[in-house]
């Protein structure tokens, strides 16, 4: 049955390509050893001249149009998406099914109602989420306009920005190489009638010149159609979704880490999409010769983002979502008309149960999972109690063993630095991780429970990011940044009374390690500025935001095997993860847990003697039970006490009997 | 001294194998709850075995109940109805004292009565309770691990792990006591011999244990 | 009655007993991982072992052919069985010549190449390779034993060396009864002094064999470098005859060397790449690149030989002598499908000056069950033919008057002529050619073998159309050979 729907789902997936005019058949032949006149061989080998010749696409040549139907080559004005793709595709319809469009904002609740439990927030969406990496924009009076300036390169346009001026981007994610620099730069520029044509830079359709974007007509039809193939639309790759999401990389050329801290994926996750092996990449790892594995086993397999976070309603790819699909049923062979489909693509994307994305849940568990796709019984013969351990754990539990790109582990913003950037560590990183010195590790991340749809619970893999920063007033909202310079700052140097308190050594000097409000006394200080500036009642949180780990998967090869990685004492479903070095505030401040994250924090927090705080887990407080590792340690006291008992009468009726028998002699 | 076919072919069988089972389980037993003092790479070996003699010990002992129902030899078992609490005490006072006098054994064994007192209720607890009990913690623990949904939740793999541990404790201990009182036969070896040739050589009990030296 | 229940108690518990042992047994089986089984090492022959010859072989020994009377004495057979091999008569068994009408012997020596071109003219010095004494010419006796040069594969101590001009005599100063006492079983020295050397230089011919192979590094090689093979243990040689076949001197598909000769039919976890082994050769993915320390000949222009290079001109690109080169190294290799069997340009056969000429050219095609997609080397030149007899010709290029002393084609083809028996019209011009090797050398493990998207992508290694199918078999499904199965092979020029 397994094997019949995957046969099926392989069918409809190919047509699914074939549809978007895949450019997979590609006719060049590339060979480093061309040295010579290839013609002769071209033809090499081949008795099937049949052969067709390669689809490139069937999608048809098309106008660009501006709001108002003008060829734009025509008009000079920004291109309409809505006006352009909305002449074949319901482009309103695409946008009104759109969770990257909306953003939360069909989500918003009443000021200090969001589920994530921060009182300013108001949603669970990218807008009106507060971002504790970016310090993003949140709190009653968050303007669309501030918050595209901010937060508009992470959104594809549309939703709440249509009104100022930014239409859904289709070419964000249909085009080959959209140009995502231009793009934000008229974001930051406020120049949101351009961002869409911007998208376009890349292209050799527009210009920007110094009076503006300008259309270059002698790459257009009379009729107004590009001439080129740039701009026809295809199926989103993995390359597209990467712009926003994470560092994805073909295995062209070794893959780099960025440097920057805005690749998201990458920050939070420590995850790369490519097929790389990690011992080809360009990154600087320990023990790199011996670690051929790939960065991802998908990426590796030729799979796209698109395979798993396909659009919901794709015939190619519907099967009725495993939570509403009738248990008899292993395929749904009712299928939408692909014309239908065309017209009106629901793009909501099929998304997993993360604890990250937290908006649109109503989503949640709408992806195939591994077991959708893989057969377990398959593969796990070899492990023993195989449906016990697929019971108590997620596949990424053991398939997502290590992560070797540096994620961060801790943002502090209660004592950012001049330029208002806040003081950031990271896993597997020793030192800074944008520099291509620094040795990467890797680190294992923590195993929690996570709280699945059918109500089970299921360890997965996790990284943890603690988030530091000062909240003030009533209710509380994150400190203005720039208030909070000037309580640390002031002219060229450290307000005297701050600079008196952080300099642990007395030397006159703060150094790069001093320069943290690592005890309660340093805090109390910043806090009495903050007060003397009006603020009130300025506090330093602490919050914890898991992020699940379920890219970076790789075969059964590497993944974690061995019995005794978890059934032993140094297990890893309870080994501890750092979370910071020190504890703004002092030891006793401990962070909370956001309240929306779907996972069961049974473990406990522990601040160690040199200030480190840490998280172990307790699986077994949430009764798990790992054989070799949990035992209750009275049995084997008295045990052995009964033992040594019985041991000892022995002994000395043994001793007593010898005496008298050397007696009786 | 006269010389009795004490233990039948079957028997002996049955009681070695029955030991090295239960020898083999303890010692796999260890390795699955203290992986990393004992033999870290054979943890999965170690349940494998665990698992296959368990059930064998369990069949066994099936089998074991069926030969001594049949051939009435249950009734060696069977603590007299009615002053078993005197001869029980006849038998402990013996341990006590007597054996430390060369007393002689307060009761004679021979085909007929091969156990004493103290040995018959202390088999009948180890065979009925003990060994009962540890079939049914393992196969549940079992059960649990092999089809975890056909369980319901109040039985905790836990508890169960912690019972029957507490169990083979209690089987480490009847052991060293076991093994330990073979020694007080005529010769420290006579008792281990009889079970393993089946003959006995019983002493008269009218003379002292003149034999006895270590 | 008890006794009889005791008897069937006693024969019970015996089973039972039994049976533990037989249960714990397939406990044991059940509990373990289930891997494929791939145990190479299972299948390889121990090495042979070695006899010291000190004491056996006292000398003095004149020349070469002394040593191998000496030789003969205790191995009464050898001689005869190195002459039943190619490396003696440089020409292989009789076969069917796709294309020809001939059932012929072909090999090494009437046969010719697009690098040197051929040994007929030149054959003195060709000879150097040779496993024989004083093949100057065709009066040559192969029949005669002690011509057979036995220290060639079986010296150990390396100081052994043939004179390069005079049919392969041991060369003067070789102090031959030293090297007699310790000849063994031939190392890779042996067989690379030769075969690494093939085409005149280090790694001009084979792009997977040359010097770097003599102490390989796991990064060239898996099995000589990580295992330290030596050659036999793949080329498994009884009676002298070493198998192993060369597309570039034979045409059929008997006596080879086959991964499989060690490994498992189907080595691989994943049934995805197991599902591939009916399609591809090991060697397509397990040889990434090729010439991987050393560069390789890629081509070899005879039509500009003869002029005074521009001083400063890199010897490897240009040189009087023999024209214009170009090398690569660690490159891709360029695949195409291959039965086992090739098509051979046999000398004397007409060309179509216009077009290029195959050589060598492997068989097989999308159709062909039996043909696989392999990596080669293609190596491509341009060398001289006959303008109205419409073949290639074979220089005189080696010696007095030859094309390397007086730089006179006219010459040097008609003194060449004189050996092949062709006849040579006087007028000659260049034609292109290509020849075809595949490898099967410099293998990589599993940690550096190709991946999926190193063919099925956009940029992939395979052009899917010019091997024959529809599109990218990940996407479009393998190639469905059965339907209209091809069973020769025959393949479109």
């Amino acid at each position: 049955m397994i094997r019949f729907s995957r046969s099926v789902f392989f069918i409809f997936a190919t047509v699914g390509f074939g549809v978007f005019g895949s450019v997979r058949a590609a006719d060049s032949p590339r060979n480093d050893a061309s040295l010579v006149d290839r013609s002769a061989s071209s033809e090499a080998n081949s008795s099937n001249s049949e052969a067709p010749a390669p689809i490139r696409s069937m999608h048809p040549k098309f106008k660009m149009l501006d709001k108002l139907g003008k060829p734009v080559v025509r008009s000079g004005a920004p291109i309409s998406t809505m006006r352009t793709c909305g002449a074949c595709h319901d482009a309103q319809y695409i946008e009104a099914h759109n969770y990257h469009a909306s953003a939360g904002w069909d989500e918003r609740v009443e000021i200090g109602k969001a589920l994530d439990g921060r009182p300013w927030d108001l949603g669970p969406g990218l807008f009106g989420r507060w971002d504790p990496l970016s310090y993003g924009p949140s709190g009653p009076d968050l303007e669309v306009r501030d918050w595209l300036m901010k937060m508009g390169d992470r959104h594809v346009g549309g939703g709440p920005a249509r009104a100022s001026g930014v239409e859904l981007d289709c070419f964000l994610c249909h085009i080959a190489s959209p140009d995502m620099n231009a793009r934000r730069e008229a974001l930051k520029s406020g120049s949101f009638d351009w961002v869409n044509t911007a998208t376009l830079a890349s292209t050799r359709l527009v210009k920007k010149e110094v009076d503006g974007w300008k259309w270059n007509a002698s790459r257009f039809s009379s009729e107004g159609e590009p001439i080129g193939d740039e701009t026809i639309p295809r199926l989103s790759t993995s390359k597209n979704c990467g712009l926003c999401h994470g560092l994805v990389a073909d295995a062209s050329k070794p893959v780099v880490l960025p440097t920057n801290s805005r690749v998201w994926g990458l920050e939070t996750k420590g995850q790369i999409f490519s097929p790389q092996r990690l011992k080809d990449s360009g990154l600087n790892l320990v023990g790199k010769d011996l670690l051929s594995r790939s960065f991802d086993v998908h990426a590796e397999r030729l799979l796209e983002c698109s395979s798993c976070h396909n659009t919901i309603n794709n015939p190619a790819f519907f099967s009725g979502t495993a939570r509403d699909r009738p248990k008899h049923l292993v395929f749904e062979p009712r299928r939408l008309d692909l014309g239908e489909y065309l017209a009106r693509p629901d793009h909501d994307l099929a998304k997993g149960n993360t604890v990250q994305g937290t908006s649109a849940r109503r989503f949640a568990g709408t992806m195939r999972r591994c077991e959708n796709c893989h057969n377990p019984a398959a593969g796990h013969d070899w492990l023993p109690y195989s449906r016990r351990h697929m019971r108590a754990m997620n596949c990424e539990t053991c398939h997502v063993p290590r992560v070797y790109a540096p994620a961060r582990s801790q943002t502090d913003w209660t004592f950012p630095d001049r330029s208002g950037e806040p003081r950031v560590a990271y896993r597997s990183a020793e030192g800074d991780p944008h520099r291509v010195s620094t040795p990467l590790a890797g680190f294992d991340p923590v195993l929690l429970p996570r709280i699945e749809h059918d109500g089970s619970r299921k360890l997965t893999p996790y990284n943890l990011i603690v988030t530091w920063y000062w909240t003030a007033g009533d209710p509380p909202a994150p400190v203005d940044l720039n208030i909070l310079k000037q309580a640390i700052y002031q002219e060229n140097d450290y307000r005297p009374e701050v600079k008196a308190i952080l300099d642990d050594d007395r030397d006159g000097k703060v150094e790069a390690a001093e320069e943290r409000l690592d005890t309660a006394a340093k805090a109390e200080v910043v806090a009495g500025v903050l007060k003397a500036l009006g603020l009130r009642n300025p506090r330093i949180r602490g919050e914890i935001q898991p992020y699940g780990l379920h890219h970076g998967t790789t075969s059964g090869e590497f993944a974690t095997r061995r019995c005794v990685d978890c059934h032993g004492e140094r297990s890893r479903l309870t080994k501890p993860i750092d979370l910071s070095e020190y504890v703004p505030g002092g030891a006793g401040a401990k962070p909370v847990v956001v309240a929306d994250a779907n996972v069961i924090w049974n473990g406990e927090l522990a601040v160690d003697r040199s200030g480190r705080l840490s998280y172990e887990p307790r699986p077994t407080a949430s009764s798990y039970y790992i054989m070799g590792r949990d035992r209750r340690r009275f049995v084997d006291s008295a045990g052995i006490a009964v033992d040594l008992v019985a041991l000892l009468g022995v002994l000395i009726h043994g001793g007593l009997r010898f005496r008298a028998a050397r007696k009786a002699k | 001294m006269k010389r009795v076919y004490l233990y039948t072919l079957y028997e002996r069988i049955w009681h070695w194998f029955q030991a090295a089972c239960i020898l083999t389980l303890m010692a796999t037993g260890a390795v699955m709850r203290r992986p990393e003092w004992f033999g870290l790479a054979d943890f999965h070996t170690a349940i494998t075995i665990h698992n296959v003699l368990g059930l064998l010990l369990t069949g066994n002992a099936f089998l074991a109940l069926f030969y001594h129902l049949t051939t009435g030899e249950i009734r060696q078992f069977l603590p007299e109805p009615r002053d078993f609490i005197t001869l029980a005490v006849r038998q402990a006072n013996y341990y006590v004292r007597g054996i430390f006098r060369g007393d002689p054994h307060p009761f004679e064994r021979g085909p007929m009565h091969k156990l004493n007192p103290l040995q018959k209720i202390t088999y009948l607890v180890i065979l009925n309770l003990l060994l009962p009990l540890q079939t049914a913690t393992g196969l549940l623990m079992w059960g649990m691990e092999h089809r975890p949904e056909s369980f319901p939740s109040f039985f905790d793999l836990g508890s169960l792990a912690a019972i029957h541990a507490a169990g083979s404790w209690l089987f480490a201990a009847f052991l060293i006591v076991h093994i330990y009182l073979t020694t007080t036969g005529p010769t420290p070896l006579t008792l281990i011999r009889a079970m393993i040739v089946g003959w006995d050589e019983i002493e008269d009990s009218h003379e002292p244990a003149s034999e006895s030296h270590s | 009655m008890n006794g009889r229940i005791a008897r069937v108690a006693v024969g019970l518990g015996f089973l039972f007993v039994i049976s533990v042992g037989v249960i714990v047994a397939a406990g044991f089986r059940v509990g373990r991982p289930t891997y494929r089984v791939d145990n190479p090492t299972s299948r390889m022959r121990p090495p042979s072992p070695h006899t010291d010859h000190s004491a056996l072989l006292q000398g003095p020994f004149a020349d070469g052919s002394s040593v191998t009377k000496a030789c003969l004495k205790c191995h009464p057979s050898a001689a005869h069985e190195v002459m039943a091999t190619s490396h003696w008569s440089w020409l292989g068994q009789k076969a069917a010549i796709p294309g020809h009408d001939t059932y012929a012997r072909i090999g090494k020596a009437n046969l010719i190449n697009n690098f040197c071109i051929g040994v007929q003219p030149n054959i003195s010095h060709c000879t150097y390779c040779h496993a024989g004494y004083g093949w100057t010419d065709v009066s040559f006796d192969f029949k005669k034993q002690e011509n057979v040069d036995c220290l060639i594969c079986h010296d150990t101590t390396g100081s052994y060396q043939k004179d390069p001009d005079r049919g392969g005599i041991v060369a003067a100063g070789v102090d031959l009864v030293a090297t007699a006492k310790k000849v063994g079983v031939p190392t890779r020295r042996n067989c690379g002094f030769c075969h690494f050397a093939g085409g005149g230089g280090d790694a001009v011919k084979h792009g997977d064999l040359d010097g770097t192979m003599f102490f390989p590094t796991e990064r060239i090689d898996i099995h000589m470098g990580k295992l330290d093979f030596n050659c036999q243990q793949c080329h498994r040689t009884t009676h002298h005859n070493i198998p192993g076949r060369s597309m570039s001197v034979s045409v059929d598909d008997s006596n080879r060397v086959s991964c499989v000769d060690c490994h498992a039919a189907a080595p691989h976890q994943d049934d995805r790449l197991n599902n591939h082994i009916k399609t591809v050769a090991c060697q397509t993915c397990h040889i990434p690149r090729m010439a991987i320390e050393a560069a390789t000949k890629m081509s070899w222009d005879w039509s500009v030989a003869g002029h005074d290079p521009e001083p400063g001109t890199d010897p490897h690109l240009y040189s009087k002598k023999r024209g214009a080169f170009t090398f690569a190294r660690n490159v891709a290799p360029e695949y195409y499908w291959y039965n086992g069997s090739a098509d051979r340009y046999l000398t004397g056969d007409r060309i179509d000056p216009a077009k290029t000429t195959r050589i060598n050219y492997p068989r097989g095609n999308s159709r062909d069950p039996r043909a696989r997609i392999w990596p080669f080397k293609v190596h491509r030149g341009k060398q001289p033919y006959d303008q109205i007899n419409k073949y290639f010709l074979v220089p005189r290029t080696e010696g007095k008057e030859g094309f390397w002393d007086e730089f006179n084609w006219d010459k040097a083809l008609r003194l060449g002529s004189e050996a092949t028996g062709l006849r040579y019209s006087g007028k000659y011009g260049f034609a292109a050619t290509e020849m075809y090797w595949p490898l099967s050398h410099m293998v990589a493990g599993k940690e550096k073998a190709l991946q999926c998207f190193d063919c099925h992508s956009e940029h992939g290694r395979l052009n899917w159309r010019a091997l024959g199918y529809e599109g990218d078999p990940a996407f479009r499904g393998t190639r469905k050979p059965f339907l209209t199965a091809d069973r020769d092979g025959e393949n479109a020029k």
